[in-house]
């Protein structure tokens, strides 16, 4: 029962300290009263999602969230290296046989989408962080690069072979293995703590990239950051001691904030519905799954649908903080 | 920090909008001095970590308003003041902490 209600808290930003305090507690329970732990508590799933209303801690969610450092940076691209590598390897398990050519043109222009999403990722992951700036310029150099890739795929044209007769087991192995061993790589990493050596202006700083990333007007922004100026003087105290980690306050902060909150359900919402849309209608005018156009098309629709009806259901004028 | 220290901490951080709006029930104030007032009337120092979302919280429900006024001696500083909805919430807060007292203190009495 404690495993099942841990497995059911995870990425429910519950710190692990909290976590093992919490299944120590129900071993220790159903060990005392000799009573089968389902029979004692009920749902392990149930009990999970009260556990998680009551432990889950800011903190935890700025730790393990994009802007927590290089363990979620590096998940999410090893998990959009496994997604590329995947529908890759599909579509080639779909219209080759045994064995491939690799045309010149077409690597360049895997290599290029490659470098749009992986640049995509680093550019969420600096704005996540506070650094607006940066997030532009990574933005903006991954873009480079992709265009610069698919004009040189332009020049090159289709019919260079760059390798012949090359087994597709070795190239679906070669498309899953940078993904895999990101993400491996990513669950071996100590687990990291949010930084805590700080001076007051670099703490301004990313409070208010915080805020920005988390979509909170830059008029209202600024006032925070002002008033925040203003305690500090007043206090004598540094940012960090009085205020704790600049993405923590800027979170909670945020959520309070009435236009941040439809800002980020509008652009969350539109996300994920408009990616698979997008995608679907990719599929459709490429044909590039074969027979299974149609099915893939029609999946990617349903996800768009669903995403919908879960962002409607969580839409910020009728829900609750 | 002892444990009753850590008790008060943890009943404070619970009844916060409470005290907030009760300390701006007297007269408006800025961050800085909502935390002097409560520390003035015997609780433990408020961290602005706890006490600035709570203000936008309440500023977000509508029962504070904030205004920037410009000191004599130094910057602008952002101001609080209760609205009517506060009032309110915090009539109904201090109703609703009473009746908590009341059957906690019941139980107390029933051991």
């Amino acid at each position: 029962m404690g495993c099942e209600v841990r497995t059911s808290m995870t990425d429910r930003n519950v710190s692990a300290l909290a976590l093992d305090e919490r299944e120590s507690e129900l071993a220790g329970t159903v060990h005392e009263m000799k009573v089968p732990a389902a029979e004692l508590f009920g749902d392990a799933e149930e009990l999970a999602c009260e556990d998680a209303a009551e432990l889950a801690t800011v903190e935890e969610e700025v730790r393990t969230s994009l802007a927590g450092g290089l363990q979620p940076a590096l998940k999410e691209v090893g998990g959009m290296l496994m997604g590329v590598g995947i529908v890759t390897s599909l579509i080639l398990i779909i219209r080759s046989g045994w064995s491939v050519d690799i045309d010149t043109a077409l690597v360049l222009i895997g290599a290029s989408v490659l470098v749009a999403f992986v640049g995509w990722v680093i550019a969420r992951v600096l704005f996540a962080s506070g650094r607006s700036a940066a997030a532009v310029g990574a933005g903006v150099g991954a873009g480079v690069v992709a265009v610069a890739g698919i004009a040189s795929a332009a020049n090159v044209g289709a019919g260079h072979i760059a390798a012949s007769a090359v087994p597709l087991p070795l190239l679906v192995a070669g498309l899953l293995s940078p993904g895999t061993a990101t993400l491996v790589i990513a669950d071996r990493m100590p687990r990291q703590e949010l930084r805590e050596n700080w001076d007051d202006s670099q703490w301004l700083r990313r409070f208010r990239g915080g805020l920005r990333a988390r979509l909170v007007p830059a008029v209202t922004a600024r006032g925070h950051v002002a008033e925040i100026e203003q305690t500090l003087a007043a206090g004598g105290m540094s940012a960090y001691s009085e205020f704790g980690h600049p993405l923590t306050l800027a979170h909670e902060v945020a959520r309070a904030d009435k236009s941040a909150r439809r800002r980020l359900w509008a652009v969350s919402t539109s996300a994920a519905v408009g990616a698979p849309l997008c995608l679907a209608v990719l599929v459709v005018a490429n044909q590039s799954w074969g027979m299974l156009t149609i099915p893939v098309a029609v999946a990617f629709f349903l996800m768009a649908a669903g995403a919908f009806v879960v962002g409607w259901g969580r839409r910020p004028w009728t829900t609750q903080r | 920090m002892d444990d009753t220290a850590m008790s008060i901490a943890a009943w404070q951080r619970a009844s916060l909008p409470m005290l907030v709006l009760c300390v701006l029930s007297v007269a408006p104030r800025h961050g800085y001095g909502i935390s002097q007032a409560l520390v003035s009337a015997g609780l433990q120092p408020i961290k602005g970590a706890q006490l600035y979302p709570a203000l936008v919280r309440l500023e977000d429900e509508g029962a504070i308003v904030a205004q920037w006024e410009q000191s004599e001696s130094g910057p602008a500083r952002k101001v609080y003041e209760l609205t009517a909805v506060g009032h309110a919430q915090r009539a109904d807060l201090l109703e609703q902490w009473r009746t908590f007292i009341t059957a906690a203190e019941a139980v107390g009495r029933a051991k």
